[in-house]
This record gives C-alpha cells, structure tokens and sequence, in this order.
C-alpha cells in the first residue's frame, strides 16, 4: 500500500506543482532549466524509494505510475476540461507581426524568445515576418512566417 | 488529445479566459509556494527557530530540548540536561509509546541497561561524579508519521512531555 501512495502523492504533487509553476518554467528553455529538471527528477526519485531499495517496491512504484499516467490520459481524452486543466491550451502571443504584450507578459515569454524561436524553426529575422507565434502547451514557441 | 484545427482558434473567447483564470490562480499558488517555501526556512517543517523547543521539569531537575516539528526516518535529536539527586546510578524513564515511535538509532552516553516496563523502559547511566548535571543526548529516526507525544522522567522525581510532529 505504501509503494502505491508514494507514487500517487509524488505524481500528483509534481503535476500540480508544474502545473502552476507556467508552462515556460521548465521549456528547457536554457542550460540551466534542463539541469534544473534533472535535479528535480533526483529529488523525486528520492522521495519515492525513501529507503526502501526492494524490486517489489520499485516494480510497485512503476506500475502505479504508469497506470496512473494512462488513467489520466484516458480522462483527458473524455473530458477536454480535464486535458485543458492537465495539459494547458496553447496560446497566440504575435499576430500578424506584432507582440501582444499583455499575454506575452503573463506568459512570461518576450521577443527576444519569439525572435530566437523564428530565427531557429524558420531563419526569420523580423517579427514583422511573423503571422503567429504560438506559445504551445509544451512551453516552446512555434512560428507561422507570413505568407503561408 | 484534442487536434487543433486551426491556429486562430486559439482565440476562442472560452480559451482565453481559461488562460486568465489559470493565470491569476498560478499566481495565487506562487504566493501559496513562496509562504511555504518561508516557513520551512523558520522551521516549521522541520528544524529551524520555530521548530525548536525547550522545556524543563518543575524542579529543575530534567531539561530538555528537541525539535517540535520533524520529519518521517531523518535523523533528529533530543537532548537532555539531568540533574541527578545523589547516587552513582542514573535512572532515567521514557514512555514506551514515544520508544518506540522515535525510533532511538544511540545514546550518548550509552546506558549501562535498559529495563523494560509495562509502560516505560528506564535507562539506567553509571556516573562519574554523582550530583553532578549529567547530558544526555538521543539520536532519533522517527518511525511513525503524525503527533508523538512522550514523557521523560527520572526515577521517583519529576517528569516532563514532550510534544513532536512528525511530517511523512
């Protein structure tokens, strides 16, 4: 019972806890954010073996996450409030080449993300090149250049 | 999971303002984090000034000290400053229930032996120099999450609780 709790409290604790930190927080967006994220995953790896170093209790602890991701993915399929709760909805951060400052500010993305975004998916230049710029629910920015 | 037809769909009013509530509630959860993340740094999840707890008995005769708030298996300790009335031997009680729920890992000094009772083990310490205050330290791993309480006494003189959160 112990190994199933563990899992369910560190997998909620962790969707939870991404989940308001903003969906740019951990886009491995630099160095540092990957490093961050691995040092994350070293921690939660300790609090969910604790001291207990058994198969079984490693073999539980899989299980339980796997099963639970897959229970999860089958709400988010059923419910879209659910997906939109779990997963975030993308949001239009440019049109038509220009900023919208307000959700770029709450998104915590500004145009030099945008411009790094489109110089490396598109070899843009301008945001004048840009139609939208999307910030998707992974964290990263994708470009849709004018003209298409 | 839900294909996206087309981009400027995303401007459909109801997922915008999803994206304004979920706004205003991560930042709600900042502050909620940031308060946390302070507490802990003055103990109350674990060692620090508010975690930090003194109490002595009536007489005097048993101080100690130890962490009010404290966490599932790490390590911990309670110290105890013991004034002995007189003798050679130390007799020293803890209550069966926080024995056992501590989860004692050493004493330093090492007790010459323990005797178990119905409802206390009492540890019994030779002294070098009878009369004199004695320390006493427990090196704990607590082994049950929740409230621990315990009494501390020493032999046919006054006692003293003490009191324990333990976080999982």
């Amino acid at each position: 019972m112990d190994s199933v709790l563990r899992a369910l409290v560190v997998y909620l604790f962790l969707l939870v806890l991404l989940r308001v930190s903003g969906k740019r927080s951990l886009a491995q967006i630099t160095t540092f954010d990957f490093v961050l994220l691995l040092i994350i995953s070293e921690t939660a790896d300790t609090a969910l073996l604790g001291r207990n170093n058994s198969s079984t209790h490693a073999f539980l602890l899989i299980m339980t996450l796997v099963i639970t991701d897959i229970g999860l993915s089958l709400l988010k399929q059923r419910f879209p409030l659910v997906e939109r709760l779990v997963d975030d909805v993308s949001l239009i951060v440019v049109q038509d080449g220009k900023p919208l400052k307000d959700r770029m500010n709450k998104a915590r993305v500004d145009e030099d993300d945008v411009l790094s975004a489109a110089r490396e998916l598109q070899g843009l230049e301008r945001l004048d090149q840009i139609k939208y710029a999307v910030v998707e629910r992974s964290g990263g920015i994708s470009i849709i250049p004018k003209g298409k | 999971m839900g294909q996206i037809g087309d981009v400027k769909e995303l401007e459909d009013p109801a997922k915008l303002a999803f994206h304004q509530r979920q706004w205003r509630t991560q930042r709600v959860a900042w502050g909620v984090v940031t308060l946390l993340v302070l507490a802990a740094l003055l103990g109350l999840f674990g060692p620090g000034v508010l975690s930090r707890a003194h109490t002595a008995s009536a007489g005097g005769a048993i101080r100690a000290q130890y962490h009010r708030f404290v966490r599932y298996e790490d390590p911990t300790t309670l110290d105890l400053e013991v004034r002995p009335s007189g003798g050679e031997q130390l007799r020293l009680w803890l209550s069966r229930d926080y024995v056992q729920s501590s989860g004692i890992q050493q004493i330093i000094p090492p007790p010459e032996s323990v005797e178990a009772g119905p409802d206390r083990y009492t540890y019994v310490f030779r002294l070098e120099n009878p009369g004199e205050p004695v320390s006493i330290s427990y090196q704990l791993m607590p082994a049950r999450m929740g409230r621990l309480d315990g009494q501390i006494g020493l032999e046919g003189a006054d006692a003293i609780r003490v009191g324990q959160f333990v976080y999982p």
